[in-house]
């Protein structure tokens, strides 16, 4: 009997990469239908799929009417029209992503060796993408080797990943049948699937599978590349979104066996901030003092970060001289992480103060 | 001063058997993965590559 995948492809002004995308999708060994959910997008990418579903009856397209909630409102609109009876596994993959053309066969495989599997979600990997100046090729590789560090955190965390990425992951229908049917219980009724009022709702539905006991893994023989944003405050936006959706999500689901992990993290995070927020106003004050002296202890930690940051370079793909570069001589690696911390504090900022969660 | 030493060694054990905990679990996980599903999980570098690469430049 042969496996039926569809996938779900929601789309928003992808005119540059959706006939890539869908390319990649019809070109898989394991055949799968295709279907692309485009979100008030006003360029040219209905047409540009309208265009490849009159040579191929594998691809639809369903336009969202009133969508306010972006991402998730258009996925579950896929939900919401498509039956669902006649398939075993939903693809989700993002507009501006592309697969490789085994990505499906390999997750049928994790699903087959794991029973409990719910979702597998893919390696992050980056797409080529031409970088003006120095600065966007270092927010570039910045990136392309933190998209590694986390395909190495999901080795780690084996069964239970922190989040299966909305940019590709494969979900089993019975799990998500089991997050609809929970939906309807808690009465959550404009939130088939994703939970629209989360605006980080691939981990919302990863922490909502793992509560319903099932697994959630990386297929590390499933290869999909994104692009990133190469602007500053691009980055900044999309990181502070991942965040605060982080954070409310933890906030909404409370203390419990798939969420304790990431608050005790939390939790952690703020208890070495402040460490780290006094030891600096010490060495500050040595500084202007003239009394400061590099001492071993601190020459251990960094020590120990540099073979840290060293050894993400082995799940890179294909690294070139700037992936090396960012992180060998460490610097801009420390600046990264200076950054991230100061996006992580940002997010908590708005949290508290600013109620409404912007995407 | 008391202070400061006691956070720097506080610090100092959290992060470094933090980061090595980290890096040791990586590492072990990486190869339990890399024995159970052979060729799957394709890295930069591994011990048998470099062995090879040794082997290729000093000895042929």
């Amino acid at each position: 009997m042969t496996t039926n995948v569809i996938a779900f492809v929601p789309a928003h002004n992808e005119e540059k990469v959706i006939r890539s995308t869908i390319e990649s999708l019809l070109s898989q060994t394991h055949k799968v239908d295709v279907v692309v959910i485009n979100d008030n997008s006003t360029d040219d990418t209905v047409k540009i799929v309208r265009n490849i579903a009159t040579t191929n009856n594998h691809i639809s397209l369903i336009e969202t009417v009133g969508n306010k909630f972006k991402k998730s409102g258009a996925l579950n609109t896929a939900y919401q029209t498509i039956d669902l009876k006649s398939y075993d596994y939903v693809l989700s993959v993002d507009g501006d992503t592309v697969i490789a053309s085994d990505l499906v066969e390999q997750a049928l495989i994790e699903f087959q060796l794991d029973p409990l599997l719910g979702a597998v979600c893919s390696r992050a990997g980056v797409v080529k993408q031409v970088t003006r100046g120095f600065f966007e090729k270092l927010i570039y590789h910045w990136q392309y080797v933190e998209y590694a560090e986390f395909d190495r955190s999901r080795i780690g965390q084996g069964t239970s990943i922190k989040v299966a990425h909305g940019m590709c992951t494969v979900y089993k229908i019975e799990a998500i049948k089991a997050v609809m049917a929970r939906r309807r219980i808690a009465g959550k009724s404009d939130c088939t699937v994703y939970d629209v009022h989360n605006i980080t709702e691939d981990y919302e539905l990863t922490v909502t599978l793992k509560e319903l006991g099932y697994h959630i893994a990386a297929g590390f023989g499933m290869y999909a590349w994104t692009d990133v944003p190469l602007k500053l405050a691009d980055l900044w936006k999309q990181r502070v979104r991942w965040l605060r959706g982080g954070i409310d999500t933890l906030w909404e689901h409370g203390w419990n066996r798939s969420t304790r992990k990431d608050i005790l993290n939390t939790v952690l995070f703020w208890i070495m901030l402040s460490i780290q927020g006094i030891l600096l106003d010490y060495t500050l004050e040595d500084i202007i003092r003239g009394v400061y002296h590099l001492n071993t202890m601190f020459i251990l930690v960094m020590c120990v970060m540099y073979v840290d940051c060293i050894y993400t370079l082995r799940y890179v793909q294909n690294p070139k001289k700037w992936d090396y570069i960012v992180r060998l001589t460490f610097i801009p690696q420390l600046l990264y992480a200076w950054f991230t911390i100061a996006q992580l504090v940002y997010a908590y900022y708005l949290f508290l103060f600013n109620p409404n969660q912007e995407w | 001063m008391l202070l400061m030493q006691y956070l720097q060694m506080i610090a100092t054990v959290i992060v470094s058997g933090g980061i090595t905990a980290k890096l040791s679990k990586d590492i072990y996980k990486t190869r339990e993965k890399q024995k159970t599903r052979k060729g799957l999980l394709k890295l930069n570098w591994t011990i048998p590559n470099i062995a090879n690469v040794i082997e290729n430049k000093f000895f042929r």
